[in-house]
């Protein structure tokens, strides 16, 4: 685990919808200010960032992947697998982000290892949630 | 001197004279006898025997005289012969008849003649006892008496003479009789003795020689079968009794040791008290005959037990209705009993009008001389029913090669005629509920010939159930197929089991779904004879469950992306509006402008998908009006009004329209042209000045293509496919709905075409859109309308 107790937390939030993406953002911040979120808008990009490959060269590896499902060229799944079977990527938790309430998505998403599935929170208690769900993350990482 | 005339008698005579047998026969001391004695007694030099014949006088005896015989005309005796006395002649030179005869005056110069006549016991006078001397003279009383006496015992050789003859005859005959005739002849002369007389033919009949053995009853008895000593021995007794003729049928002992048939026939003589003394007879062999007869007998009886057994109605009739026999079942058919029908009138028995028919049948068959067969009668049953007689009537030869007879035979066909009815009623049930069958239904032998097969089979292949007979699949089908079917077959005979299964099979070379069901039919003795199959068309089914399968996935995926698309809005509108409200309260204004916006962004977003979803759901739901639509106005105004709502006035726009008209719903190809118009502003040309063409195509079979080119950065072949579906978007952007390429595609369906994207060369985007006939769907109905309307109708097509 490439992060620590004294540096920020780093996102990769992957989300095509830009309000989306700026909600989520805002969510994040208020929970928390000690953390980084870089933003890609679809699958391609994602890995782009995540492999470091152009016009990514220089990002960042991410500690914890928000990934929307539903994305321009390559899907969440599609992303999620690729990570999955990447032996530098496998281990940065990916936490999957959807609107709907599909079981299909829950379950393609946990097959392919996905670390937890959120449905995308569209109100304070909802995002209250997510927050906690990344706390636990959090916690489970600074624990490892 | 005359000729002395012929007696009478004359014939009579001279056929006595022959039976006598003694002309030209040696001279016997018997007739020398006499004439020695007549020359004694009547003191003459010559006497002579004369026998007169037709031409001559011949001498049985002579004295005194060398001429045995001399000519008729010249004899002294045709003159004695006429008489019953002694004709004396005294002197012959002197008597009238006498003096020119040669003998007379010439040697031997004849004077005296004295001649007594030999007069038989039946009247004919065969010659003369005369004496003869050769100088004149007389003869006295007693001398004449003696010469007459003389001639009586001349005449008493000659009748023993007729006699020895006639018995030699009569023995000869006999002999020859007994010997030549088969029969064995037998004489029992004295019935008190034991001892027979049996003629060499009776031992030979036997096997013996003659005298081999005894001839005696005793003998007789021996031979005799011991069956047939009571009844022989009956019959004899019968013979002596005088109640019936010996007559009677028995075996004899062969010296082979066989028993032989014999017919033995006699007859008694009896003493002059009627008493029986004697019995004589005959026996014949009679084995070959008795055989025969047995023969004859054998087969009547056989030809009675065929006769007899056999179920239809059997007459032997002459020419004139005359039955001459039938069989039990014909008598019985007329209520009467065999023997009382043989012999009788056929019109006796039948209705008169019937037996005329009969007879006119009978003497065309006897005419002919041809069998004439399958003749339909009627006759009445029993019970007073009507009966179906089927009658074969067959013409017979006599020993002359002439039909005198013919035979009848009758079979009540009534009940089988029936029963054909009743069958072939069953059978056109059976045929009407198979060939109604939806299904087709067959069967076929073992060894996968056709039996059967329903109307549907015939009417799916186009095969004829004639043609269809005796072939086997690898006739009708490809082997690999045939080989199947076979191999399912053969599985079916052998497991005596139904086989369910589900198969493909290939009809006007298009494949066929079929439910099928194979079963074994047994005949009488349970082996299995067929293979039958019941296969029922799933092709439909089948396609309408892989339809229902689609539409399922289509609607789950439909579910799945409207509860994402439509939801995504309204996470950003509850998002920001939560936002905002929170910055109300902290009287926080200043990105509040920022989050109306945004709200108002998401809330039309999900208009646009809302009202696109309808579209798209309107499509199968709503009747569509064909009609011909020229394009160019069409994709004219749908550009210029796509191009004012994108504000891209720079980009080049062509026209390739090889087809100007087209058979379409006009509100079908608006939506085909601005979403593809659409599309290709969006995303086709991202840079000023970019270039378009918009055209159609011609296709075989009355098939169109449309098509819109852009030369933007194209689309990844992986894509190409995704982006027909609903919701699908490659560009992270707001500008389409992702439904637009959805309802392409449907529409293109609904026209039995298809909506894709066409590799090209060199950079950019072709989209396809094929249109065939407009098809019928379940969701709507679909009409072409022709002639004048379609003009009128292009003027009202809503553009814009």
């Amino acid at each position: 685990m490439k992060s620590n107790l004294n540096s920020a937390i780093r996102f990769l939030l992957v989300e095509d919808d830009e309000d989306h993406a700026d909600l989520i953002r805002r969510a994040i911040l208020g929970a928390t200010a000690d953390v980084v979120i870089d933003s890609v808008g679809d699958g391609e990009e994602a890995l782009a960032h995540l492999m470091q490959t152009k016009p990514h060269e220089g990002a960042k590896r991410p500690d914890v992947i928000l990934l929307d499902i539903n994305l321009p060229k390559l899907n969440g799944h599609q992303v999620l697998q690729k990570i999955k079977q990447s032996n530098a990527l496998a281990d940065i938790p990916v936490i999957m982000l959807t609107t709907s309430q599909s079981e299909l998505d829950r379950d393609r998403a946990l097959m392919n290892d996905a670390d937890s599935f959120v449905s995308k929170p569209t109100n304070e208690e909802e995002f209250s949630q997510l927050i906690a769900h990344l706390s636990k993350y959090w916690a489970t990482m600074g624990m490892a | 001197m005359p000729a002395a005339p012929h007696p009478v008698n004359e014939a009579e005579r001279l056929q006595k004279l022959t039976d006598c047998r003694i002309l030209d026969t040696e001279p016997e001391p018997a007739f020398d006898d006499i004439t020695a004695l007549a020359c004694r007694l009547c003191d003459t030099p010559i006497a002579l025997i004369s026998l007169v014949d037709t031409d001559r006088q011949w001498f049985k005896s002579r004295v005194g005289l060398d001429a045995i015989q001399t000519p008729r005309d010249q004899a002294f005796c045709g003159y004695t012969i006429l008489g019953d006395d002694v004709l004396v002649i005294d002197d012959a030179s002197r008597d009238e008849r006498t003096r020119d005869n040669p003998l007379v005056t010439g040697p031997p110069h004849i004077r005296f003649y004295a001649g007594a006549p030999l007069r038989m016991d039946s009247g004919e006078a065969l010659g003369t006892l005369c004496v003869i001397d050769y100088v004149p003279r007389t003869m006295n009383e007693r001398q004449c008496e003696d010469l007459t006496r003389l001639a009586r015992q001349a005449v008493r050789l000659l009748q023993g003479r007729i006699e020895t003859s006639m018995l030699d005859d009569l023995s000869e005959r006999l002999k020859l009789a007994v010997e030549g005739t088969n029969d064995g002849i037998w004489d029992w002369k004295n019935i008190e003795a034991d001892e027979e007389w049996w003629s060499p033919k009776f031992y030979r009949l036997l096997g013996y020689e003659p005298n081999e053995i005894d001839s005696s009853v005793s003998t007789f008895k021996d031979l005799l079968h011991p069956d047939d000593v009571q009844r022989t021995w009956r019959a004899v007794k019968a013979a002596f009794d005088g109640t019936a003729r010996f007559d009677v049928r028995y075996r004899l002992r062969h010296k082979s040791g066989e028993y032989r048939w014999f017919q033995g026939r006699g007859r008694v003589f009896r003493d002059a008290d009627g008493q029986p003394v004697r019995m004589a007879g005959s026996i014949r062999d009679v084995q070959n005959l008795v055989e025969v007869e047995n023969a004859a007998k054998m087969r009547e009886r056989e030809l009675r037990l065929i006769l007899d057994s056999v179920p239809s109605l059997i007459y032997f009739k002459d020419g004139n209705n005359k039955i001459l026999n039938l069989n039990k079942a014909a008598a019985d058919a007329m209520k009467c009993e065999v023997a009382d029908v043989i012999g009788r009138q056929s019109e006796l028995f039948f209705p008169a009008d019937d037996a005329a028919t009969f007879l006119l049948d009978d003497r065309e068959v006897l005419d002919s001389g041809k069998p004439k067969l399958g003749i339909i009668e009627h006759h009445e049953g029993a019970h007073g029913e009507r009966l179906l007689i089927r009658t074969d009537k067959l013409p017979i030869q006599n020993e002359d090669g002439e039909y005198d007879r013919l035979v009848a035979i009758a079979t009540d066909i009534t009940a089988i005629t029936e029963a054909q009815r009743k069958l072939r009623e069953s059978e056109n049930q059976l045929k009407a509920i198979l060939d109604n069958a939806p299904s087709v239904i067959f069967a076929k032998r073992i060894d996968g010939r056709y039996l059967f097969v329903n109307q549907e089979y015939t009417k799916l292949f186009g095969l004829d159930s004639s043609y269809l007979r005796d072939k086997t699949d690898f006739d009708i089908f490809p082997t690999e197929i045939a080989k199947r079917f076979r191999a399912m077959d053969e599985q079916v005979t052998r497991m005596r089991m139904p086989l369910h299964l589900e198969e493909s099979v290939p009809v006007n070379d298009a494949p066929r779904h079929y439910l099928t069901v194979k079963f074994p039919m047994f005949d009488a003795n349970g082996e299995v004879m067929a293979v039958g199959g019941v296969a029922t068309d799933i092709t439909e089914l089948k396609g309408a469950h892989a339809e229902l399968e689609r539409k399922n996935r289509e609607l789950e995926s439909f579910v799945y992306s409207a509860s994402h698309d439509l939801k995504s809005p309204l996470v950003t509108i509850l998002g920001y509006l939560s936002h905002m409200s929170r910055d109300l309260e902290d009287g926080n204004l200043e990105e509040l402008p920022d989050f109306a916006s945004r709200i108002k962004r998401a809330a039309e977003r999900m208009r646009r998908s809302i009202d696109d979803l309808l579209e798209l759901s309107r499509l199968g739901q709503v009747d569509s009006e064909v009609t011909q639509v020229d394009l160019k106005p069409v994709i004219n105004e749908t550009i210029a009004q796509e191009v004012v709502v994108a504000g891209r006035e720079d980009i080049c726009w062509e026209l390739e329209l090889t087809v100007e008209k087209l058979a379409i719903d006009p509100t079908h190809l608006l939506h085909i042209c601005q979403n593809l118009i659409g599309n290709a502003i969006r995303y086709g040309t991202p840079d000023n000045n970019g270039k378009v063409i918009v055209g159609s195509r011609s296709l075989p079979n009355q098939r169109v293509q449309l098509f819109v080119r852009d030369f933007g950065p194209g689309i990844a072949p992986e894509h190409r496919e995704k982006i027909f579906g609903l919701f699908q978007r490659l560009e992270n952007d707001k500008k389409g709905t992702g439904v637009g390429l959805a309802i392409v595609r449907k529409i293109a369906e609904m026209y039995g075409g298809s909506a894709t994207v066409a590799p090209v060369t060199g950079e950019g985007t072709e989209f396809v859109v094929e249109l065939g006939m407009p098809q019928r769907s379940s969701a709507g109905a679909m009409e072409v309308e022709q002639g004048e309307k379609q003009s009128e109708q292009r003027d009202s097509i809503p553009v814009g």
